[in-house]
């Protein structure tokens, strides 16, 4: 009987894990987004909510010497910044989401990966 | 009894010292406690008042902790669309260190079964030293696990005394805790029951503040 059950939880989980939930709601699922040459989850963002953040804190191209063009264009085209898409983003959105969550100001999501990896017409 | 709801206190308290109020949403969260009590729930199965003059108790609480585990780990990829990369190549250590710790357990849950013991092991005391030191890694992997995910446990002095405890609990167990008898150890009701509140406790806190 619980062999039956481990059995039948293991297949489930590494079903989920290749075809993705069949809950309802959105299915983000990696494609070649932003041009990107590898599948990539897509993202969201969202200027309004971030007002009271400084321009600088995420637009670094605007005053150091990498360049002037969208973030993804960089950050997803380039081989050597690809590789550290997803540690180079998570330390810059949700480090900041989890540091005013933990002080108890009003902060982005810290953990939900669909609360930001939803596709985003704007982007 | 004590000693369950004692290390149940415990274990919560450690993970609200820094920051108590940091929560990632009802369901993250809720998913996170379950497989936080299914590690104190392997803690529990080296008291020996649970084995050997419980093995019942002890096979019993076995698998209520190895249905929690399979409830965390499938938690995520059904109630978050886009988690299930996380467990696809590519995916942080920290993520198949959980996932080894799960196969260790199972393959303890296997060979500990009536046939597969006496197959795989020369004598009652070989299956008890090789039971445990499976325990014990996956104990290890557990920690892992959750200290390099580094959400609930956020600062590295509160990761290291989480580690020193975790790896220390089993290793003191039979020293500290030879006088839980059979009527001290805790059904599997109590345990569930006392498990429940601590995952209320802990998500309501987490968010509701
Ligand atoms: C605060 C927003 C945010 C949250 C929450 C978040 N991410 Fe990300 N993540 C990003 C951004 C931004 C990128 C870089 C842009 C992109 O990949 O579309 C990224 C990149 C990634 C990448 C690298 C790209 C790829 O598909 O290989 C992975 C993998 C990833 N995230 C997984 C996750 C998982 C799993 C979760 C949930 C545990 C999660 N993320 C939660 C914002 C977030
Ligand atoms: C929290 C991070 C963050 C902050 C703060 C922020 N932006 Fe952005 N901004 C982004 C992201 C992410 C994009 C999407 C980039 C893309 O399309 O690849 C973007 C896109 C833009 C674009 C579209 C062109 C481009 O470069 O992609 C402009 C213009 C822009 N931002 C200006 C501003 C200005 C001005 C401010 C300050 C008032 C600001 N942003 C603050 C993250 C931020
Ligand atoms: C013109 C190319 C270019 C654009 C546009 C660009 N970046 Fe970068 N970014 C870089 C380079 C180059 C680095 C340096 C990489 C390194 O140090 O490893 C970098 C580094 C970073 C880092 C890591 C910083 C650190 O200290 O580790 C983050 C986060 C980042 N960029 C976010 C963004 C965001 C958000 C945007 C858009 C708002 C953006 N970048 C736009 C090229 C670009
Ligand atoms: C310096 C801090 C900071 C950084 C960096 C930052 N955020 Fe946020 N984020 C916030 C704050 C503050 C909010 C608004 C919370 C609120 O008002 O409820 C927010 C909200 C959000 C939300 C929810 C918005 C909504 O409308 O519900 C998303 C999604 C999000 N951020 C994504 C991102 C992504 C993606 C990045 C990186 C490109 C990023 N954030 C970087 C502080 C930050």
């Amino acid at each position: 009987m619980m062999r039956a059950v481990l059995l039948a939880g293991v297949i489930a989980l590494v079903a989920l894990a290749v075809l993705g939930s069949p809950w309802p709601g959105e299915h983000p699922e990696r494609a070649r987004y932003y041009d990107s040459p590898e599948p990539i989850l897509p993202m969201r963002f969202d200027h309004p909510s971030h007002a009271t953040v400084n321009c600088l804190t995420c637009h670094h191209e605007f005053v150091d010497d990498s360049g002037n063009d969208t973030c993804m264009s960089c950050h997803v085209r380039r081989p050597e910044l690809a590789a550290q898409l997803e540690a180079q983003f998570h330390g810059l959105c949700r480090d900041c989401h989890v540091d005013r969550n933990a002080s108890g100001d009003a902060g982005g999501p810290p953990r939900a990966c669909v609360a930001c990896h939803v596709i985003d017409g704007k982007i | 009894m004590r000693f369950l709801v004692g290390a149940t206190v415990a274990l919560l308290t450690l993970t609200l010292v820094v920051h108590p109020l940091l929560g990632g949403g009802v369901l993250w969260d809720l998913g996170n406690a379950i497989g936080l009590l299914a590690l104190a729930g392997v803690l529990t199965l080296f008291a020996p008042g649970q084995f050997p003059r419980t093995p019942r108790r002890h096979q019993q609480l076995a698998n209520a902790v190895l249905l929690m585990l399979l409830a965390h780990a499938l938690w995520f990829p059904l109630t978050d669309a886009a988690s299930h990369v996380y467990l696809l190549p590519g995916a942080p250590t920290y993520m198949w260190l959980g996932v080894a710790g799960f196969v260790v357990l199972l393959v303890a849950w296997q060979l500990s079964l009536p046939g597969s013991r006496q197959r795989w092991h020369a004598s009652p005391a070989s299956f008890r030293r090789w039971h445990r030191r499976l325990g014990m890694l996956a104990i290890i992997l557990a920690a892992g696990h959750i200290t390099l995910s580094g959400f609930y446990l956020g600062s590295p002095w509160q990761a290291a005394v989480f580690m020193v405890l975790v790896i220390a609990a089993p290793l003191l167990a039979r020293s500290i805790t030879p006088r839980l008898t059979d009527s001290g150890a805790p059904t599997v009701t109590q345990t569930v029951s006392v498990w429940l509140l601590a995952c209320v406790a802990f998500v309501a806190l987490r968010n509701l503040a």
